[in-house]
């Protein structure tokens, strides 16, 4: 599980972690319309921009962001292979068998490898910067005009923080449970697809009980102090934008325009 | 025997969660000792017995087993892992079989024994942990008491025969009687010629069973030594998280009073006897002042 950086937070009180938290989530929703609406290299450009600087303020070192990419390494290359090998548009330049690589196949593999790449880093600059709590707390700000349409926009939160909280706890579980029973000898690394698959029984029966057991003594710790659910609760922290959050919406603003600008030009 | 070569492990190195669990440990523990391990919680003991069955691997230096590198590139993990029994914290959330007798065979058949050998393992073993076979061997583990489940657990690793047993805090949560009668089967195996290696928390069980004590703190080997050597130093203890037995501490005030008491009264038996026989010579202390009543 060591060196698994997506969804990592690191704490720290820089510009960009001290930003309210629905800023942060709006922007990188900008971001990524940002990268999937650009017909050109404006908006990879924009998009390099906007990482460097989040990671210069907030001093997260470039390396580390990278190494987040390394996961998605498979999927990324799996995309832009296929883009390569099964355009068929554009004028050939290569053509090897029954296969073509096409000007344009190239251009369609570069883009999406890019827009991936970006996609990945983006949005875990947003992790890194921005606790769990304080995420669900701006997706229920965000989804509280909902609730008039009878959403649950606070179970929901609820639940997303719930589910986050447990993520490391159930990881180290996990790792736990895995080295008690390899202790017993039981190996999960070799044999066959269908063997291995078996060998997970040691491992999945003991992790499921326990994650029961925890949802209960939550459900009972929770009781215990008398959760009711969202009405009428109040919060510890309020969520207030400050002249940051103006300046990162009206950059954000600008640099939609910009895009919608190259759209029209190149067309 | 286990030794460790300045053995280091760092969790995450190269991340900002990069943190250094132990720092250049070496000790050895020899063949048939009773040897246990202490310090404040973080101090790094968990990570250290996870290496001597090579759960995890070193960041820096070695861990011998009867003189072989286990992490070398021609070391058997499976083997050493049969040799090398571990018994996790809380080990009653390992289990998952259907069944007390298929959840304790797990480890005997994993080493590839036979049927046969598999269950007079199982009886074996729960009879070790005082269970009987006949009534709990069919039913399902998770119907047990926590403290059925945690015997049936340590079973499941006595049922490989380990020649060295690795214990982390086997007795947290467990009621007095049943805390007992796991160290007394510590002893039992002890006595037979197997290795015991406790992490506790408990000075009072330390003082009691162990032969050899090492301390940890902040990932490093603080002191080592006898468990007598050791609960000599309180303030030492101290300074580390830690403390000594009642027992230790009751003869510490006693001695500061004037009391003379021999060092090894720093568990019930050498206690009791030191101040009977200061009881029985108590005219000679009353002329003194009469501390002794």
């Amino acid at each position: 599980m060591n060196g698994f950086v997506i969804g990592q937070y690191i704490p720290g009180v820089s510009a960009v972690h001290r930003l309210d938290p629905r800023t942060k989530l709006i922007l990188t929703i900008g971001y990524v319309t940002m990268i999937f609406s650009t017909r050109g290299v404006l908006g990879y450009a924009l998009a390099v921009g906007c990482v460097a600087l989040v990671c210069a303020l907030a001093g997260i070192s470039p390396r580390f962001l990278i190494r987040s990419l390394r996961s998605l390494t498979m999927l990324i290359a799996m995309t832009a292979v296929l883009n390569l090998f099964f355009t068929r548009t554009g004028s050939p330049l290569v053509s090897i068998w029954r296969f073509r690589i096409t000007d344009e196949g190239l251009r369609l593999a570069a883009y999406f490898a890019l827009r991936l790449i970006f996609l990945v880093t983006g949005t875990t600059l947003l992790t890194l910067t921005t606790s769990p709590i304080a995420l669900t707390d701006a997706l229920e700000s965000l989804m509280r005009p909902l609730e008039r349409i009878r959403f649950p926009a606070h179970e929901l939160a609820m639940m997303m923080s719930i589910a986050l909280r447990f993520i490391p706890t159930l990881t180290e579980e996990t790792d736990k449970i895995m080295k008690a029973q390899a202790s017993r000898g039981a190996d999960f690394e070799s044999g066959s697809l269908l063997k291995r698959a078996k060998a997970l029984t040691p491992l999945l029966a003991p992790l499921f009980i326990s994650a029961f057991r925890r949802a209960g003594d939550l459900a009972l710790a929770m009781e215990s102090r008398c959760y009711q659910g969202g009405e009428g609760r109040t919060r510890m922290r309020e969520l207030r934008y400050a002249r940051a959050d103006a300046i990162a919406f009206a950059s954000m603003i600008v640099m939609l325009a910009l895009i919608f600008l190259e759209r029209i030009l190149i067309r | 025997m286990i030794e460790t070569r300045e053995l280091s492990h760092t969790y995450q190195p190269g991340s900002p969660f990069e943190s250094a669990a132990i720092r250049s440990i070496s000790l050895t523990i020899p063949d048939g000792t009773f040897a246990a391990i202490i310090g404040a919680t973080g101090s790094g003991k968990t990570t250290l017995i996870q290496h001597f069955n090579g759960l995890i691997k070193p960041t820096s230096g070695q861990v011998l087993i009867d003189g072989n590198d286990i992490n070398g590139s021609h070391a058997d993990k499976r083997a050493v892992r049969c040799s090398v029994g571990m018994v996790f914290q809380y080990p009653e959330h390992q289990l998952f079989e259907e069944t007390v007798g298929k959840d304790i065979a797990f480890g005997p058949k994993n080493l590839g024994l036979s049927e046969a050998e598999c269950n007079s393992r199982v009886r074996e073993a729960l009879s070790r942990v005082g269970l009987e076979y006949e009534t709990f061997a069919a039913r399902s583990p998770f119907e047990l008491s926590g403290g059925q489940m945690r015997r049936v657990a340590v079973a499941g690793v006595l049922a490989m025969r380990p020649s060295t047993l690795i214990l982390d805090e086997p007795t947290a949560g467990m009621d007095p009687r049943g805390r007992r009668e796991l160290l007394d089967l510590l002893d039992a195996l002890h006595h037979q010629g197997a290795t015991i290696v406790l992490v506790s928390h408990s000075m009072e069980d330390v003082a009691n069973r162990a032969r050899h004590v090492f301390v940890l703190s902040k990932g490093a080997l603080a002191m080592e030594g006898a468990p007598g050597d050791i609960f000599a130093q309180a303030d030492s203890l101290r300074a580390l998280g830690l403390d000594v037995p009642d027992i230790a501490r009751l003869r510490d005030q006693l001695r500061s009073r004037g009391i003379d008491l021999p060092e090894d009264a720093y568990t019930h038996e050498p206690m009791r006897r030191a101040l009977a026989a200061l009881w029985n010579k108590r005219g000679r202390i009353g002329e003194n002042g009469g501390a002794a009543t």
